[in-house]
């Protein structure tokens, strides 16, 4: 077969001067990618150090996967930006991305610092732990700077694979190994899915560029059919894409139809990595989504797009998840599930951001990412505050949770402080949040921003998110309830470690900064754009 | 069109003969006794006889034109039930097979002649017709001897009919037109019907040689396209790999040769069976039907950034891609491999050599 | 490749069948993008009513694996045929796929072990011990 010809051929081909601009353009985004190549360096490190290092001392590894994360983090090299994007059109060098990039890298802290004061991983080597736990940011930092089909399947990927195994990270687990399992095989076809539709974009668009999403393009030159068909089934096969696509990134941030996981997986899953679950594989899938939709056209100029609703699409599906979150919570008497059933509404809220994309006012980058700060905040919180009392009661049960107020007054101040940030009271973070979303959806309306005719469907949109909030204050108070007004039996105090104390009080710091310092915050993420 | 108006025929008679049929029943019996017969022929798989029939009567009556269907989803339908009919032969006991043996062969030709008749085969008339009758015949008479219901002299005599069919197939076959478009209806054939075959064993060892199969037929469509490289990954990564790993799968977790236990409960299979075929349907329509955007005949010959020809291999060009435009995801990839490497040995190590290490394995989980 | 082996084959074919072949000059429009297409829509639906009706963990793998070929086999057809499309970049789409699903597959199938290891079974309805 070998036929030296053809390598000579090809060899003549080879366009030197071409291949040097190239080269210098894949040297320009290596220096602007430092942060994920130091994060791939901290992942190796993590790995080997555990080969070499005693088992009683594994567990400090905490210390060197957080060093990991401030170094990539100040690693920066995100000065500037090329229309070119980074390593030719794979990754976007924008402010999105680079938001994004030090919200999971900051995010990383408090899962690290969870999983070191949980004693679920107590007596088990945990260098694969931070290790996959690294590879895991790295994997959603890709997802939110992510341009190409390829990139973007490949990150989610690295993502998902490296929670399935910190999912099952606890072996002999029953429980874990069960969600592992379930998570698992339903991730991969929502992935599997996602993977169709994206091959059928790349055959509407032609490329498998995001930037190209809008110009889906048919022969119209067929003898057959009329105009008619032609657009209708135009129209009907790119909402089959996207509805395909969106299932792949909807299990990622657990709405509806994806949601089904989320209960079960979060009840199994050791309890830093529900948290972990709930924040970041959630904030990864939001951000991909952001972008996959701020690409699509917005005049509704485009072919075949014209007639897709999807902001209606959108809208609906915010209100359902939302609604079904909040109903399935009241019912829990699980702390873990009823956090679950929460992140679920939660993430009904936020895709309030999708309809507000192209807003003048507060956009919707802007809401989201604020919200996902805010949200950061209050449900590390909250787990924190459940792991450090899982670790001594061994339990999640709400019933257990009965007289706590009096038994570790610390840590139920603060999670009272967590719970109402996650209603959206005032003054906590929870509140800027929503205020951040609802504004800009009440802008939207009043300014019709996406056609005369939605304002109607955004204010049903804002008044359902309302009535849900409302809906929610219920289970949350439940749980203060539970603390300050239920006795029980058990009254010795409960021994909660220095960090431990140190951690839920910082995170409910950060709570009420969100709230007094929103202003500073936002104006950090104004001109958060894509390119 | 002799031959066509007597397959319009057949396929009335059909129709009119299970009309008939159940209209007596119905009438000697009340409708439940109607409700039973028809359930009993759809279980038997008389419907993939039906369907094939119904749509030669429907483009014998010149329906097609009429509603505007004139190419794309309805054709690609008739392949499916083509594909599937051979496994409900396969599936079904030896009586019924005569049975519909000789109703489902008209309908099966009846469904090729169509797509002879639009050149969708690109074989000529005669041959390609021949050639379906060829490969139903050699099934079923391989169904009937394998099922144990032919011996002896029957058997002798099957096995020199399929001996002769076979070479006359042959005959036919090397004397097909368009090589590539033979090689796409096999290889379509190969892959689609082994799917059915995954969907329809009930043993997990045949479901993995299924799999096999159809992986290869994967494999052999990429080489059609031009696709050498990849075609030969497929092989070595799919089957050298992950077909493999199946296998060890399922040998280390189940006793090979036992049937699984029943599927879930009907009621949330038959509601998800119905949206699975309809979500097959839609896909099927969409791509069968669509407008889709092609290239110009000239340029798909071509392959490759250096306009390599299609025939000529595309590693060069692979190799090229992955170290410039697609340096990054080669990198990533290889980041995605190390997790899932640490990851899958992680999780899988035996008790024996990681619990030492591991004090408190099984304790360790929720209380 | 195909091209040398069908001329060959049709040589042949000539001296063994009589050489009327009335189609032979209209067969030139052949196999094209929409067969491909229909070919793994077909596929997509058998993988996704495997991943339903089955409850086998190995069998929702298998599954899994014709929805991710079904996709494979849509990169390379579109690569192809559709217009504005470097036939390459499909080609290299599908390989990282085929890899990333050798990957998914491994580590699916090391969790199944596991979990076999502590019940004995790889059904996904015995895993029941979590509500749901």
């Amino acid at each position: 077969m070998f036929d030296s010809g053809l390598l000579a051929s090809a060899a003549e081909n080879f366009n030197a001067k071409e291949f040097g601009v190239m080269f210098e353009h894949i040297l320009y985004s290596v220096s602007a990618f430092t942060s994920e190549l130091v994060l791939v360096a901290f992942v190796l490190g993590t790995l080997l150090l555990d080969l070499v290092l005693p088992l009683r001392v594994s567990k400090h590894l905490a210390w060197f996967a957080l060093l990991g994360c401030l170094a990539a983090s100040f690693s920066g090299g995100h000065g500037g930006h090329s229309e070119e994007g980074l390593f030719l059109h794979m990754l976007a060098n924008d402010s999105f991305a680079a938001f994004f990039k030090q919200f999971f890298l900051f995010g990383a802290i408090p899962v690290i610092l969870l999983s070191y004061v949980s004693e679920q991983f107590d007596g088990r080597r945990m260098g694969e732990y931070y290790g996959v736990l690294l590879a895991a940011i790295l994997g959603a930092i890709l997802m939110a700077s992510a341009t190409h089909f390829l990139m973007l399947f490949m990150a989610l990927e690295l993502l998902s694979i490296a929670s399935y195994i910190l999912v099952g990270y606890i072996r002999r687990d029953r429980r874990g190994a069960e969600a592992a399992l379930k998570y698992v095989i339903y991730g991969s076809v929502a992935a599997a899915i996602m993977a169709y539709g994206l091959s059928l974009f790349y055959g509407l668009t032609g490329s498998a560029q995001l930037a190209d999403l809008a110009n889906v393009t048919f022969s119209s030159d067929h003898a057959v059919w009329s105009d008619w068909t032609l657009k209708t089934r135009a129209a009907l096969t790119t909402l089959v894409a996207l509805v395909m696509v969106f299932m792949g990134v909807a299990y990622k941030m657990s709405t509806l139809p994806m949601h089904f996981w989320a209960p079960d997986v979060y009840d199994g899953a050791p309890t830093p990595v529900t948290a972990f679950l709930s924040v970041i594989s959630k904030a990864a899938g939001f951000a991909l989504t952001l972008r996959f939709l701020a690409a699509l056209p917005v005049e509704n100029l485009a072919p075949a797009w014209e007639t897709i609703p999807w902001i209606e699409m959108m809208i609906i599906l915010s209100i359902v998840t939302m609604t079904f979150g909040n109903l399935s919570a009241l019912w829990q008497t699980n702390l873990k599930r009823m956090l679950a059933y929460s992140s679920i509404a939660h993430a009904g809220y936020m895709m309030m951001a999708f309809v507000i994309l192209h807003s003048t006012g507060v956009t919707g980058a802007q809401a989201l990412g604020f919200y996902l700060l805010t949200y950061l905040a209050m449900n590390f919180g909250a787990f924190a505050v459940v792991i450090l009392i899982e670790n001594r009661l061994g339990s999640v049960d709400l019933a257990d949770y009965q007289g706590m107020g009096r038994r570790a007054p610390l840590l139920c101040a603060c999670m009272v402080v967590f719970l109402f940030s996650l209603i959206g009271v005032p003054p906590t973070a929870g509140f800027a949040g929503k205020w951040y979303l609802f504004l800009g959806v009440i802008d939207a309306a009043q300014n019709n921003a996406h056609g005369a005719g939605l304002s109607t469907w955004y204010y049903v949109l804002v008044f359902s998110a309302a009535v849900n909030t409302g809906i929610s204050a219920y289970y949350y108070l439940n749980v203060a309830k539970e603390m300050y007004l239920v006795d029980s039996e058990q009254k010795e105090s409960l021994a909660v470690s220095t960090l431990g104390k140190v951690l839920v009080a910082g995170l409910a710091a950060l709570t009420f900064y969100l709230f007094f310092g929103a202003d500073g915050v936002l104006q950090n993420t104004q001109d958060m754009v894509f390119h | 069109m002799i031959f066509h108006d007597l397959l319009a025929l057949s396929s009335a008679l059909l129709l009119l003969y299970l009309g008939t049929r159940l209209v007596r029943v119905a009438r000697e019996g009340g409708p439940e006794a109607a409700l039973e017969l028809f359930t009993h022929a759809m279980r038997q798989g008389l419907w993939l006889a039906i369907i094939p029939a119904l749509c030669e009567l429907y483009i014998y009556l010149g329906l097609e034109s009429r509603i505007g269907l004139e190419s794309g989803p309805l054709r690609m339908l008739l392949i499916s039930a083509f594909v599937m009919l051979p496994v409900v032969l396969i599936m079904r006991t030896a009586s019924w097979i005569a049975f519909e043996t000789i109703l489902g062969a008209a309908a099966v030709v009846g469904v090729l002649r169509e797509f002879m008749a639009s050149d969708g085969f690109g074989l000529s008339l005669s041959d390609s017709r021949y050639l379906a009758l060829v490969v139903f015949a050699t099934i079923a008479a391989s169904t009937l001897v394998v099922r144990g219901a032919v011996t002896g002299w029957g058997r002798t005599g099957l096995g020199v009919l399929a001996g002769l069919a076979t070479v006359g197939g042959a005959v036919s076959f090397f004397s097909v037109t368009d090589f590539e478009a033979a090689c796409f209806y096999i290889t379509a054939a190969i892959a689609v019907g082994s799917g059915v075959l995954i969907l329809v064993s009930d043993k997990i060892v045949h479901m993995a040689f299924w799999l096999l199969a159809s992986l290869a037929g994967f494999a052999s469509f990429y080489l059609l396209l031009g696709a050498d490289f990849l075609g030969f990954t497929q092989v070595l990564v799919y089957i050298g790999g992950i077909l493999i790993l199946f296998l060890f799968g399922v040998m280390l977790t189940q006793r090979v040769d036992v049937p699984l236990k029943a599927t879930s409960s009907l009621r949330v299979l038959i509601p998800g069976i119905v949206i699975g075929v309809l979500i097959t349907g839609l896909l099927v329509f969409l791509a069968g039907g669509n407008n889709w955007s092609e290239k110009a005949a000239k340029d798909i010959a071509q392959i490759g950034p250096n306009a390599v020809k299609a025939a000529e291999p595309t590693a060069f060009g692979l190799g090229e891609a992955f170290m410039s435009t697609y340096i990054l995801p080669f990198e990533v990839v290889s980041v995605l491999l190390l997790v899932a490497m640490v990851g899958a040995t992680y999780i899988a190590r035996g008790k024996s050599e990681g619990d030492s290490a591991d004090g408190a394995d099984g304790e360790g989980g929720v209380a | 490749m195909s091209g040398s082996f069908g001329t060959c084959f049709n040589t042949l074919g000539g001296l063994l069948a009589q050489a009327s072949t009335p189609a032979a000059e209209a067969a030139s429009s052949g196999v094209g993008l929409q067969h491909y297409l229909v070919i793994s829509a077909l596929v997509f639906g058998l993988g996704l009513l495997i991943i339903i009706t089955r409850r086998s963990t190995i069998a929702v793998l298998m599954g899994i694996e014709l929805l991710l070929n079904s996709a494979g086999l849509n990169f390379v057809a579109f690569a192809k045929y559709s217009a504005g499309t470097d036939p390459l970049d499909g080609q290299i789409v599908t390989l990282f796929v085929i890899v990333i699903a050798a990957a998914e597959a491994a580590l699916a199938l090391a969790i199944a072990l596991n979990i076999f290891n502590s019940i004995n079974s790889v059904e996904l309805d015995d895993a029941h011990s979590l509500k749901g």
